[in-house]
């Protein structure tokens, strides 16, 4: 498990991560979201040790990472930017992390097996595309069999076979009660990926909920209705403050701001026909647009309460 | 697909450019190797200590010098003090020699290489631009130094009676020599920091031509010293920042001529740059 | 946590070991580092050959041509045979152990790989400690092997002219080949940790080590011989000459201590300030 707690990282004048808060639980996969720049790296190179917090803390499993011994069979981790030497082979940029965790050999030749980079094990890095580089960083990740993997836009370059085995690998890991922490800016990779979200925009928490959950709360619910008296459920609807849309279907709208429920009784009261009632489910992606559009509009004015995230923080 | 070169919808919000003109040229190289060194924090930070190294070292070394001479000044008057003002050039051909090496090399162990050449994919202009550039910028810096130095020299020197102006004899020409003697240190090592394309290396050979070359040639016997030493870069460089020219050992080069030599060096060095990134992959 | 059942395998979890992160691994894993660069090579093969070539190149010369020689050069040859033999190959191949030592620590940050190596040891003055090691030993033993071929090729050519045997009063002299380069190859990592920045540190160390030192000379007085004897390569310099300078306060123990204090000093801010900066 990996936790953060009231967690300020400062560059100068900017705040990288701003009393960030969360808890990243086994036998899942947290999928770690965040527009550009909202300090999702940040947030992870600090877990990981690599930089030190202006405040607070983040642990692993109650630790500190630099208080781990042999971090690499605890957490396997994948950052965004490069961190090889290019001259180096493949294989020996492994053996080396190998060995300061007393992980033999043979195991370096295994995981390159298993992302596929046997072929090129003895080349020098620096001649690796990028889906080659980021099969290396899994592999790297990888190499201590640890119990929680924390993963930085791993499906990054990678061809359409290799997003699959990660998407599979990850569901897999998490099956066995590892803990999974995974960013990612591609949506439908991770509604199909993730079973909970954390979503941070400017340094601060915006969401910690399961993805479903997401979903329903920052979309608009929608309703598809059909009626033969179109005209009127507009007219009722509008009173109600409710949007009203038409589609491309003959005699079908799209309510927004109310559920289905509401709009039944409403045309149940009017005596108005209806003859479809559908709830539209909303993507991920909207869900994630809409909540980082607020986000947007929010960062200008006096931090307010915010559905789902103010109670945590 | 239909034709659409003609009219391009314009991006919302963004000006519409004005026609291409079909090439990229070596005015518009020109400009972009200008931006390309004024606008990394580490290139200016390399001027500026050149300049502060260089002067400061002159400064304090004649300083140093004129208070605990005990010649006079009829003695001191026969030295050449006009070169001795320039000493800290010593320190700053070393600043120079980075500043040229990197000014290549750094496009190498950026990757930006691929965006400059992907730019502007006529290599030649890339490189004579970036040269042009690197050349100006080492002269105005280089110049800076030495008049500096001279000054401040001068100042301490004329407290030991001992006068020093631009109209003393050969004290101009030594003195933009200085600066010139620092632009061929840059250009040295842009040659070289082309041909290796790796920083460490083509600071470390700039290095050894300049410096490590001239104490390794101390261990040879007196005759072979006798024919060598004036060839060899800084002994022959050095001549066109000197009033005076004689050696310790042998016979030494006049202003020109040696600074004719010390350039030959470079241009050896530039032509095997240009060479290696022409013909290379990037 | 689940092992026979896992998706790694046919990795089984037990391949991965067990046991704590000790320090003799570190010592291991920086050793690949440092065997798995051409960056290494290339200058060892540079140090190796230059140190070499010049202890059989000056002293043949010198044979050659010695009928030509000044009187004093003469006279120096029958003074400080070893010197001879040594000093030339030492000037280029101090430089080769700078470079190198500065590359060890610099360039981990210039390609990134200092978060693959923190991420591994993130008790970061033990990873320090034992990268120190590593290269120190390293370059000791290449000093120490190429100062006593280089010796022996300087001895043979001397042969005809001047017979240089060893004895307690000079092998210091050829044994502090190897540690000067040895001591010189861990400052120049320490200052290249640092720095963090390869340009900048082998700047910084070519302008110590070929500048400065020679500078200093020229400060007169009684602050210009501290200053001379006690700037870290100056001091260090001494362990491989017969004869002290001039200029110099101390003798050649001394002077190895005082570039032996540098190093540990700066290799303690190095320590903290890796501690205390983000990666």
């Amino acid at each position: 498990m990996i936790e953060v707690r009231d967690l300020v990282k400062r560059y100068g004048d900017t705040t990288a991560v701003d009393h960030l808060s969360f808890a990243v639980e086994p036998g899942r996969i947290t999928g770690f979201l965040g527009p550009n720049g909202a300090g999702k790296s940040t947030t992870m190179r600090l877990i990981l040790g690599l930089d030190r917090p202006s405040s607070g803390s983040a642990l692993i499993d109650g630790l500190p990472y630099r208080d781990l011994r042999d971090p690499l069979r605890y957490v396997g981790a994948l950052l965004e930017a490069r961190a090889v030497h290019g001259g180096r082979s493949a294989f020996n940029h492994l053996l080396y992390l190998a060995q300061t965790q007393g992980v033999p050999k043979r195991r370096v030749s295994e995981v390159l097996e298993l992302v596929g980079l046997s072929g090129v094990a003895k080349k020098r890095t620096k001649g690796f595309s990028l889906g080659m580089g980021q099969r290396l960083g899994i592999a790297a990740a990888l190499l201590g069999d640890p119990k929680i993997l924390i993963l930085d836009e791993p499906v990054n370059g990678l061809d359409p076979e290799g997003v699959l085995w990660v998407r599979q690998l990850l569901k897999a890991l998490a099956g066995e009660g590892r803990t999974i922490f995974v960013s990612s800016h591609l949506m439908n990779e991770m509604a199909v990926t993730a079973d909970h979200l954390i979503v941070i925009g400017r340094g601060k928490l915006q969401a910690d909920m399961p993805v479903g959950q997401f979903i329903a709360q920052f979309s608009d619910t929608a309703v598809l209705v059909r009626t033969p008296e179109a005209e009127a459920l507009r007219a009722a609807a509008g009173e109600r403050g409710w949007t009203v849309a038409d589609t491309d279907l003959d005699g079908a709208l799209i309510v927004t701001g109310s559920t289905a429920p509401e709009i039944g009784e409403l045309a149940a009261a009017r005596g108005l026909v209806l003859h479809e009632l559908t709830p539209q489910r909303a993507s991920l992606e909207e869900a994630y647009m809409e909540l980082t559009r607020e986000t947007g509009e929010f960062a200008h004015r006096p931090a307010p309460a915010w559905g789902g995230a103010d109670g945590r923080a | 697909m239909s034709t659409v070169t003609d009219k391009v919808p314009v991006f919302a919000g963004l000006a519409p450019l004005p026609e291409a003109k079909g090439r990229a040229g070596f005015g518009g190289a020109l400009r972009s190797e200008w931006t390309k060194i004024r606008s990394v924090k580490s290139t200016l930070w390399t001027l500026a200590a050149a300049i502060v190294i260089g002067v400061g070292i002159s400064a304090l070394g004649n300083w140093g010098q004129s208070s605990h001479t005990t010649e006079t000044a009829v003695e001191l008057a026969h030295k050449d003090l006009v070169q001795r003002t320039m000493f800290g050039i010593i320190l700053g051909q070393l600043v120079m020699v980075v500043f040229g090496a990197l000014a290549v090399t750094a496009e190498y162990s950026t990757g930006m290489i691929r965006t400059s050449l992907s730019a502007q994919p006529r290599r030649l202009n890339v490189f004579f631009a970036k040269l042009v550039i690197v050349t100006l910028v080492a002269f105005v810096v280089g110049e800076i130094i030495s008049f500096a130095s001279f000054f401040i020299g001068a100042h301490f020197w004329a407290t030991k009676g001992v006068t020093l102006t631009l109209s003393t004899h050969g004290a101009l020409q030594a003195v933009i020599g200085g600066g010139l003697y620092l632009v061929g240190a840059a250009l040295l090592a842009f040659g070289i920091g082309a041909a290796l394309r790796h920083t460490a290396g083509a600071i470390t050979l700039g290095v050894a031509l300049l410096f490590v070359i001239n104490i390794i040639t101390n261990f040879m016997p007196t005759s072979w010293q006798n024919d060598i030493d004036k060839w060899l870069p800084y002994n022959a460089g050095s001549q066109v920042w000197a009033t005076q020219h004689v050696a310790d050992v042998g016979t030494s080069f006049s202003a020109w001529s040696g600074f004719g030599v010390y350039m030959g060096y470079a241009v050896i060095a530039l032509i095997l740059g240009l060479w290696v990134f022409e013909r290379r992959d990037a | 946590m689940a092992a026979r059942d896992s998706v790694m395998t046919p990795i089984a979890t037990r391949d991965a070991g067990t046991g704590h992160a000790h320090f003799g691994r570190l010592l291991l894993a920086e050793w690949t580092k440092i065997r798995s660069v051409r960056s290494t090579y290339w200058s060892l093969i540079a140090l190796i050959i230059a140190f070499l070539f010049f202890s059989w190149l000056f002293p043949y010369l010198t044979v050659v041509n010695w009928k030509q020689a000044s009187p004093e050069q003469q006279a120096n040859l029958y003074l400080d045979p070893i010197g001879s033999i040594t000093g030339s190959g030492l000037f280029i191949g101090q430089l080769a152990v700078a470079v190198l030592g500065v590359m060890v620590t610099a360039s981990e940050y210039s390609t990134g790989m200092i978060r693959s190596t923190l991420l591994a040891s993130p008790h970061r003055v033990r990873m320090l400690a034992a990268k120190s090691i590593v290269f120190t030993l390293l370059i000791l033993v290449i000093g120490e092997v190429i100062a006593f071929l280089g010796f022996f090729i300087g001895r043979q050519t001397f042969k005809s002219l001047v017979s240089v045997d060893l004895n307690s009063g000079n092998v210091r002299e050829v044994f502090g080949v190897g540690l000067y380069l040895a001591m010189l190859g861990l400052f120049a990592l320490v200052v290249g940790a640092l720095l963090r920045h390869v340009a900048g540190a082998i700047t910084g160390i070519v302008a110590l080590l070929l500048v400065i030192s020679n500078l200093i000379q020229l400060i007169p007085g009684r602050i210009g011989k501290y200053l001379y004897t006690y700037e870290p390569t100056n001091a260090g310099f001494v362990i491989t000459a017969k004869r002290l300078p001039d200029n110099f306060l101390i003798s050649s123990w001394q002077g190895y201590g005082v570039f032996a204090l540098w190093t540990a000093v700066l290799w303690a801010l190095a320590a903290y300030l890796l501690v205390r900066r983000d990666a």
